[in-house]
């Protein structure tokens, strides 16, 4: 494996506010990584700490081996898309996408032009004339054609409808396929793009609290459904981390089933069926579920 | 499982080459930073010569010379070029992976071309001004007597040397407020009041204003506006400082 982004010991503290606590992880070369967590939680500010546009209060951070601070080495090959940015004064896209290619030496234009058309952006209106929707356009453009070998999104979606999502979702995968490198997305809608992600980083309160393969972590839990008698008879003993009645009828999601685990309630005449990963962060980080549902 | 770290390939593009793409950013959108400003530029010029116009036609028998000090217009008018392409390219840059040095230094190479791009428009208009015996109205603009370097090539150092100071104190103040925010740039202008209020009274208490009269008077404007340079430097230079530990914010 190798490693693009180290961070040891991080910690970023705003006056007695710490945004980030304490943060320990590996970020591996040319896989997909969702950062995820509530607003607030420190996913922007994890990204600015990692992209040199924030000063760690304690702790290391590598990337590409070296301090990404005032480093253009290191800098010149990451693109940061943020949900806020700015742009200069009276820009128009057509401006950002020519300037573009001056900073990202994989800038590929025919593939920025072929986004332009999907996400029906117009080239030359000014951007602060642009709708949500089509501003977040011009930075999911930057970040897919800029190629970058490392390359953040900060919920690159905002405004974007479904429609528009998809494309985004589609053109990662597809240009992630031909062109493989590194990429940090974080986002609310978990379950839009847990197809995409290899890796998951969950991060609450400024602490890090589940750094697992997507598949792994999808592996960790289970939803058993069935009578009440039944499924309380079977989970008796185990750890339960949410529980729905409807009727007679029960759902619960539980940790870990073992292959015998699996047959045992198959034999029993329980319903076994996968968790979403929005569910199992919401379920394992007790975080309500409407913060995460309430997003579009 | 054996870990390695990714290493740098050598052929990206580094240091040197982003602060020249910086200086090109704040020029890939003419309009606003070079159009803009020659049309502020060619309106004042046009509305003063409709004035003289309109005061030949009334006044009788001689009208003395017309002196016009509306170059500060385009002067100050670059103090907000200068603001803006702080202010609102730093975050963006920060975006494209531009270190605060580069952008900086990027930045003022591009208020250097930018001085003397203006410089040059400011030229000849100057040149046709001498031409035409001040567009054959009298009426002096360019070379008005109370900003008068002598010579055509002085008057264009002249025009440069504002220009420059100009865009370097806007950028300068920028970085205050990139760094700080308004807060930045109400301490920055409350600082500079103070500084201003001590001159006087030193000045005052010292019975030194017929000695700075007579210096303001033997001065000409090329060595005053030369003089200007020292704090435009000094503020261009804490501008650097500033940005150094600026972060983007909103």
């Amino acid at each position: 494996m190798t490693t693009v982004v180290e961070v040891n010991g991080l910690t970023k503290r705003y006056g007695k506010f710490a945004a980030v606590s304490d943060a320990n992880f590996a970020v591996a070369e040319n896989r997909i990584y969702g950062l995820l967590g509530r607003n607030g939680a420190g996913k922007t500010t994890i990204m600015q700490l990692l992209t040199g546009q924030q000063f760690a209060t304690h702790g290391t951070i590598d990337v590409f081996g070296e301090s990404p601070v005032e480093n253009a080495r290191v800098l010149s090959n990451i693109c940061f898309i943020k949900e806020s940015q700015s742009y200069p004064e009276d820009f128009k896209p057509k401006h950002v996408f020519k300037a573009a290619p001056w900073f990202f030496s994989n800038w590929d234009a025919a593939f920025a032009e072929r986004l332009v058309k999907e996400f029906r952006l117009p080239l030359n209106r000014r951007i602060k004339k642009l709708s949500r929707g089509q501003l977040s356009a011009v930075g999911v453009i930057i970040g897919l054609a800029s190629r970058a070998p490392l390359t953040f999104f900060d919920e690159p979606y905002l405004g974007l409808d479904a429609v528009a999502r998809q494309t985004f979702y589609d053109r990662l995968l597809e240009d992630y396929a031909e062109h493989p490198r590194t990429v940090i997305l974080s986002t609310h809608l978990i379950d839009e793009v847990s197809n995409l992600l290899e890796h998951v980083l969950v991060i609450d309160e400024g602490k890090i609290i589940i750094d697992q393969p997507t598949d792994e972590l999808r592996g960790s839990a289970a939803v058993i459904g069935g009578t009440t008698s039944a499924v309380d008879a079977f989970v008796a003993g185990r750890p339960i981390l949410h529980s729905e009645s409807l009727g007679s009828f029960t759902s619960v999601t539980v940790e870990h089933l073992s292959a015998d685990d699996r047959k045992r309630a198959t034999a029993a005449g329980l319903e076994l069926s996968p968790v979403s990963l929005q569910q199992l962060i919401v379920r394992k980080t007790s975080i309500p579920e409407t913060e995460f549902g309430a997003q579009s | 499982m054996t870990t390695t770290t990714a290493t740098l390939t050598p052929h990206r593009l580094e240091s040197p080459h982003r602060v020249v793409s910086v200086t090109r950013l704040l020029f890939a959108n003419p309009f606003q930073i070079l159009v803009l400003p020659m049309i502020i530029l060619v309106g004042v010029l046009l509305t003063n010569i409709a004035i003289w116009v309109l005061i030949k036609s009334v006044a009788n028998g001689t009208v003395p010379a017309f002196q016009t000090g509306a170059l500060a217009y385009v002067i100050v008018y670059s103090i907000i070029v200068g603001v803006q392409a702080i202010s609102r390219t730093f975050p963006f840059s920060l975006g494209f992976g531009v270190t605060r040095r580069d952008f900086y230094f990027g930045s003022l190479i591009a208020f250097v071309i930018l001085a003397a791009m203006y410089t040059v428009v400011m030229t000849i208009l100057n040149l046709f001004e001498i031409a035409t015996n001040g567009w054959w109205l009298d009426g002096h603009m360019f070379t008005p007597i109370f900003f008068d370097a002598g010579t055509v090539p002085l008057q264009s150092l002249l025009y440069f040397v504002s220009l420059l100071v100009s865009l370097f104190v806007g950028a300068g103040v920028a970085t205050f407020y990139v760094r700080w925010k308004s807060t930045g740039v109400v301490c920055f202008f409350g600082g500079l009041t103070v500084l201003i209020v001590a001159a006087w009274a030193i000045v005052t208490y010292t019975h030194n204003w017929p000695a700075v009269f007579a210096w303001l008077m033997n001065t000409g404007a090329l060595e005053m506006v030369a003089w200007m340079l020292v704090p435009a430097a000094a503020i261009a230079v804490a501008g650097f400082f500033n940005l150094r530990r600026a972060t983007p914010k909103g």
